[in-house]
């Protein structure tokens, strides 16, 4: 039974010095005749002593700043109070408001793609469609007068989508603070032609609007050019700062320049930095962007990252949510030398998720890596049908265009892009 | 970055606050950098977790700019980006009522093994054992119940008062000397076992 004289209670308060003087004396008196009580005492303040010794800081095994200025970047000034979690909160209502269709941020994997009811939360499809489909037939063939208005709304629709297209300016709205085109600062609204520089302090930011094909916020501290603005090609040159891509237009319509790499979109949401170190950084939120240098190509989908080098290009892309140490471990391979211990890193570290960077890792590896990477990614995610080890290993086109389509990294051509659109709203 | 350097040695902590207020990024960054150790420790040791620690460092700078606002000097900047930081973990492990539950497994005893390793001088020989204790001690920190394990860190690493880690955490003064307790004791019977 426990001794009721003993002195559990004051031993916290006791080693805290937060005693009164006469708790204090009865505390002390009983200690002197106390082995057990002393013993106690002595065990708590080892313990504290020890804690005492623990770090009081641990630095991140990765330098997080980068993350933390693209996400602070696109905080806007009024949304103190409605902070939900994450910025990413703010993205998944852009995106719902706009009616994009958002991929899952599962990188690499082959998911299952949503279907369009799915994705609207709701009954996509009428429950007896194909009545509907036929009435329109039947109205169409009795009024031959119909069919020659929809092929002047097409017409019409054609004229305007080019001339949508066809802008020789952007507009710009200010967001906050005062951006500046050219010397000029920003009241409201402006516009930028070719060769013209925007540039933002730590106090304003804009939003870029070029007719139909997408808006682009700038955020704060940044500098950006409009390159060329025409039918085949809208191009900025990010020199420093960010930007937030919200792009509708057909594939490699839009492209974004920075030091270190050019990002084509190819229908999609992305944030992309340039850091004061010349990297840029580049996440994907929905959709697909191709970053390139010198023949080099990254195909980035949604919920993954890359990151460019100024001397090297794109590395390679990663899962949002990979570890640190995976991270760290790709960094250091991709920019500073290939070592085959940071290759082990990655391969212990990969999870599922992170096949879409075992996979291009494995396009530019020797054969011996080759075959390890194969192995490992083989044990994370089964094999497309048809697709050998062989096969892969010694680099067949074919076998390699299957994997990349198992792995949802083949970007879309034009022709596929516009028979996605079309089976999309034929449904 | 050497310019930077030079320009955060002349900023004392109250001029970059001001300049981050006005929305200068690159004054943020440096208060980042003298803060960033101080949360990432906070956040591994409340999570045992490498990637959660890393998600809830940025989160909590994030949400720091967006409250920057709001931050008053009456307390330092340290003390209440300390307390964001806090309640952004709090309220990730309220919101996980498994992970709160959990005890650490291997792989976790792993982020903080190497974390730990990173944060201490190379040992030399005979000193083994004493890191070897370090991480036993991490490790069943990491194994209290949430409360008990935030009293803790905020009392025995950051030397709150019982009254401010109250009002940090919302609770009595006498609730977190509650909590303290708890954790000492269970900690000399995790560390005993």
């Amino acid at each position: 039974m426990k001794n009721v004289t003993h002195i559990d209670r004051y031993v916290q308060d006791y080693l805290d010095g937060e005693l009164e003087a006469d708790q204090l004396k009865q505390v002390e008196t009983h200690l002197a005749s106390c082995l057990q009580c002393l013993e106690r005492v002595h065990d708590m303040r080892n313990l504290a002593d020890a804690i005492s010794t623990l770090p009081g800081q641990i630095e991140p095994p990765l330098d997080l700043w980068p993350d933390v200025e693209m996400r602070i970047s696109e905080v806007l000034d009024d949304r103190v109070g409605s902070y939900n979690g994450t910025v990413r909160g703010r993205h998944a209502q852009l995106k719902s408001k706009s009616g994009h269709q958002v991929r899952p941020p599962t990188t690499g994997l082959p998911v299952a793609r949503s279907t369009p009811a799915e994705d609207s939360n709701g009954p996509f499809i009428s429950d007896d469609p194909l009545p509907a489909k036929a009435r329109r037939r039947r109205r169409l063939r009795l009024r031959p007068a119909a069919a020659a208005a929809v092929v002047v709304a097409v017409f019409a629709v054609v004229l305007w989508t080019v001339n949508a297209f066809y802008s020789d300016s952007w507009d710009v709205e200010r967001l906050a603070g005062a951006p500046q085109i050219a010397d000029a600062l920003l009241t409201e609204r402006g516009a930028m032609r070719a060769g013209d520089w925007l540039t933002t302090d730590g106090a304003s930011r804009a939003r870029l609007r070029a007719g139909i094909i997408g808006d682009v916020e700038v955020n704060r501290n940044t500098r950006l050019q409009l390159r060329r603005t025409d039918l085949s090609d809208h191009r900025i040159s990010l020199e420093s700062g960010s930007i937030h891509a919200r792009i509708w237009a057909p594939p490699r319509l839009f492209i974004v320049e920075t030091p270190a790499a050019t990002a084509v979109d190819l229908g999609c949401i992305y944030s992309l930095a340039v850091d004061s170190a010349g990297r840029s950084i580049l996440r994907v939120e929905s959709g697909y962007v191709e970053l390139q240098r010198d023949g080099r190509t990254r195909i980035v989908p949604a919920g993954a990252m890359c990151i460019a080098d100024s001397e090297r290009g794109p590395g390679t892309a990663f899962a949002e949510d990979t570890s640190p140490r995976l991270r760290a471990a790709l960094e250091r391979y991709d920019f500073s030398g290939a070592s085959a211990e940071d290759l082990t890193i990655v391969l212990a570290e990969a999870r599922t998720q992170d096949a879409l960077t075992l996979w291009q890792l494995l396009e530019r590896a020797d054969r011996d890596r080759r075959v390890r990477i194969y192995d490992r990614l083989t044990e994370l995610v089964d094999a497309p049908p048809g697709a050998s080890r062989n096969g892969v290993i010694a680099g067949t086109s074919e076998e390699m265009r299957m994997w990349r389509r198992h792995l949802g990294l083949e970007a879309l051509t034009w022709t596929e892009y516009a028979f996605q659109k079309l089976a999309f709203w034929r449904k | 970055m050497v310019e930077e350097t030079a320009l955060a040695a002349e900023l004392d902590g109250s001029a970059l606050v001001q300049r981050a207020q006005e929305g200068d990024s690159s004054a943020f960054e440096m208060l980042y950098r003298r803060e960033v150790g101080r949360i990432y420790a906070l956040c591994l040791r409340m999570t045992a977790d490498e990637v959660r620690a890393a998600t809830l460092t940025q989160d909590t700078f994030v949400r720091a700019w967006r409250r920057l606002g709001q931050f008053r000097e009456a307390s330092s900047f340290s003390t209440w980006l300390y307390r964001i930081g806090v309640n952004v973990v709090l309220t990730s492990e309220r919101s996980n009522a498994r992970r709160r539950a959990r005890v650490v497994s291997k792989g976790d005893r792993s982020d903080l093994e190497a974390a730990t390793r990173t944060a201490q001088p190379d040992v030399t020989r005979g000193e083994g054992s004493r890191r070897d204790a370090a991480l036993d001690l991490e490790e069943a920190i990491g194994r209290l119940p949430t409360q008990a394990k935030a009293v803790l860190i905020l009392h025995e690493i950051e030397g709150y008062t019982h009254a401010e880690i109250g009002e940090m955490l919302e609770i009595a003064t006498g609730t977190s000397k509650a909590h303290l307790h708890r954790a000492r004791t269970l900690l000399k019977e995790m560390l005993k076992a």
